[in-house]
């Protein structure tokens, strides 16, 4: 069941959203107390990914990436391998590309939740890594849930910045979307067709879990 | 049981408003009073160290909370401080706002039971926040800021989005507070019932600044107080105890500084302290007692001053023999009838049915 691009292209997802949750949170907390007036600046780089054509990402992370690079080249040097055409570039770039889709919701999850409890927590006497984890994170506890599947789901079925950073190496970067297309080129509809249903399917799935528990209570939204 | 002393003399300037604030705590129940906007919520904020802009110094007996910058962060001041919407933790039961206070309690406080006993919550332990009314929501609020141990209690408007059977089940329940958990409290309200009914001292804010900061007593018998404390009549607070009480007539003796009255009114036990206002309109002036044989609360008086009063009326300020001062207003006609003027002995009657009496007050007054 679990054939090499569809496993591939879970384990890319599972990292990438464990990445954008390490990073998302912070930055996604960051959004929705500031009031800095770089926020602004912030929330729209955040937006980018939403609507730049994924070939443009894929481009200039073929570039950052690559060899040369600004982040390619120190890499080359320290580990010895290139960020392109690789799992750790794929990582990378499905981070920058799927950002939006797990900063937003925890964004208007902590919004929604306000200064008040965070307060009520602080004269209880909780510091404040305390009470972020004790009140903020559990009451925004909906916003993570509909980060992590969003996430999930959108790093799963992304193709062009993939194909541009990656490439398609089997067992390293030919995920799922790209396996689809070189099936379809050859020809052989019947293998795009198991692929192609079976990411139909699990993606309806994923959003009707997102919007079936968003409408029990206050959501977190995209956009 | 010592209470330590909060000092603070701050300030926070936002655009278009200055709070400039400079006193101390007193025992007991001091009412932050004053109209929407004057800064009452601020001066709360400020203490408990949730305005990062405010300047001055604060102190809570030989711990220095802030001196100019902060010097214990909010969450280090050993304070409680109860919000008008109670604020309880949505993703916790009612035990698991407690336990929260609990763990993270920075002295010896109070024993949980204790606090869930006197407000009476024992119930909701495994509700929900979303489950309780709007009255369970505060006593649970006001419970949690308890058992965290705080040394001084901040409550802001706490009351003030019940009906009113509910706030008046609460009242009570706040008055205790003080003498039972020894600490302070400043509460914020823009109600006078209320202030009345708990408070031993009152802190009135104008515009930012404390224009009046006296107990509660004297601060609604003083003719200069009764237009900024929202246009009172002319009046007066006593502090009483009970002496008595005729279960027949519902009726108790009370001891005032006017001397002994007679109060209807539910019952209330004896010993218990209370307050009674006495408006000048609920006071009936004669020259003799002879047509009041057997009425109750008829005192001789003496005329200490007369001043004009608003509407051809003249305001008399009389004293009792006990020494207790009150007010009474007549018309010229009825003044000149009586031939007042300053130095007469005559009788005053206060009707009793008029009086006020708000009975939640039983604190101890012990001047800080």
């Amino acid at each position: 069941m679990m054939s090499g691009p569809v496993w591939l292209s879970v384990q890319l997802a599972v990292v990438t959203v464990v990445v954008l949750l390490l990073i998302g949170t912070p930055l996604a907390w960051w959004l929705a107390i500031s009031k800095s007036r770089w926020r602004s600046s912030v929330d729209a780089l955040v937006a980018l990914p939403l609507v730049l054509p994924p070939t443009v990402l894929g481009f200039y992370m073929l570039i950052l990436l690559g060899p040369e690079g600004a982040v390619g080249g120190p890499w080359f040097d320290l580990t010895g391998n290139t960020l392109t055409f690789s799992f750790t570039g794929l990582v990378i770039t499905s981070v920058l590309y799927s950002l939006p889709f797990v900063v937003q919701p925890l964004r208007d999850a902590f919004r929604s939740v306000g200064p008040g409890p965070m307060e009520a927590a602080t004269m209880l006497g909780a510091r404040p890594t305390d009470a972020f984890f004790t009140v903020a994170c559990p009451l925004a506890a909906r916003g993570f849930l509909t980060a992590i599947v969003l996430g999930f789901a959108h790093t799963l079925g992304e193709f062009g910045a993939v194909l541009m950073v990656g490439g398609s190496i089997p067992g390293e970067t030919r995920v799922v979307a790209i396996a689809i297309y070189e099936h379809v080129e050859v020809l052989n509809y019947a293998a795009a067709h198991q692929l192609s249903a079976g990411l139909l399917i699990f993606s309806f799935i994923v959003l009707l879990l997102v919007y079936s528990v968003n409408r029990r209570g206050r959501g977190a939204s995209i956009g | 049981m010592s209470q330590p002393r909060l000092e603070f003399d701050i300030r926070l300037e936002r655009p278009g408003f200055t709070l400039s604030m400079a006193g101390q705590s007193r025992p007991g129940i001091t009412a932050v009073f004053g109209t929407s906007g004057c800064g009452k919520t601020t001066f709360l904020r400020c203490i408990a160290g949730l305005e990062p802009n405010c300047r001055g110094q604060v102190r809570l007996g030989d711990e220095v909370w802030l001196d100019d910058h902060p010097v214990r962060p909010a969450y280090q001041r050993n304070v409680g401080l109860v919000f008008q919407d109670a604020r309880l933790f949505a993703h916790l039961t009612v035990a698991g706002n407690l336990a929260y206070a609990l763990r993270r309690r920075r002295r010896e406080g109070p024993a949980l039971d204790e606090v869930i006993d006197t407000l009476g919550i024992g119930h909701l332990q495994q509700s929900l926040p979303s489950m309780l009314s709007g009255g369970e929501a505060q006593r649970v609020a006001l419970a949690r800021a308890l058992v965290a141990g705080p040394s001084l209690l901040l409550l802001d408007e706490p009351l003030a989005a019940l009906d009113y059977g509910r706030r008046r089940r609460i009242m009570p329940l706040i008055s205790e507070i003080p003498e039972r958990f020894g600490i302070s409290v400043f509460y914020v309200t823009h109600a006078r019932q209320e202030v009345l009914e708990m408070a031993d001292h009152l802190m009135l804010l104008e515009q930012g600044q404390c224009v009046l900061h006296e107990r509660v007593d004297t601060a609604f018998s003083t003719p200069a107080n009764w237009a900024r404390l929202g246009d009172l009549s002319p009046m007066v607070v006593w502090e009483g105890r009970v002496l008595a009480r005729d279960e027949a007539h519902s009726c108790h003796q009370i001891d005032t500084p006017g001397g002994v009255l007679s109060v209807p009114g539910e019952p209330i036990a004896v010993g218990q302290s209370v307050r009674i206002r006495i408006r000048s309109s609920d006071v009936v002036l004669l020259r003799s007692a002879d047509s009041l044989a057997g009425q109750s609360n008829v005192f001789p008086v003496c005329v200490i001053s007369m001043t004009p009063g608003g509407a051809g009326l003249v305001l008399v300020q009389l004293k009792t023999g006990a020494g207790g001062q009150f007010w009474s207003e007549v018309d010229w006609q009825t003044a000149s009838q009586l031939q007042l003027t300053e130095g007469v002995e005559l009788q005053a009657l206060i009707r009793p049915g008029t009086m006020r009496r708000y009975h939640a007050v039983q604190h101890f007054f012990r001047e800080g």
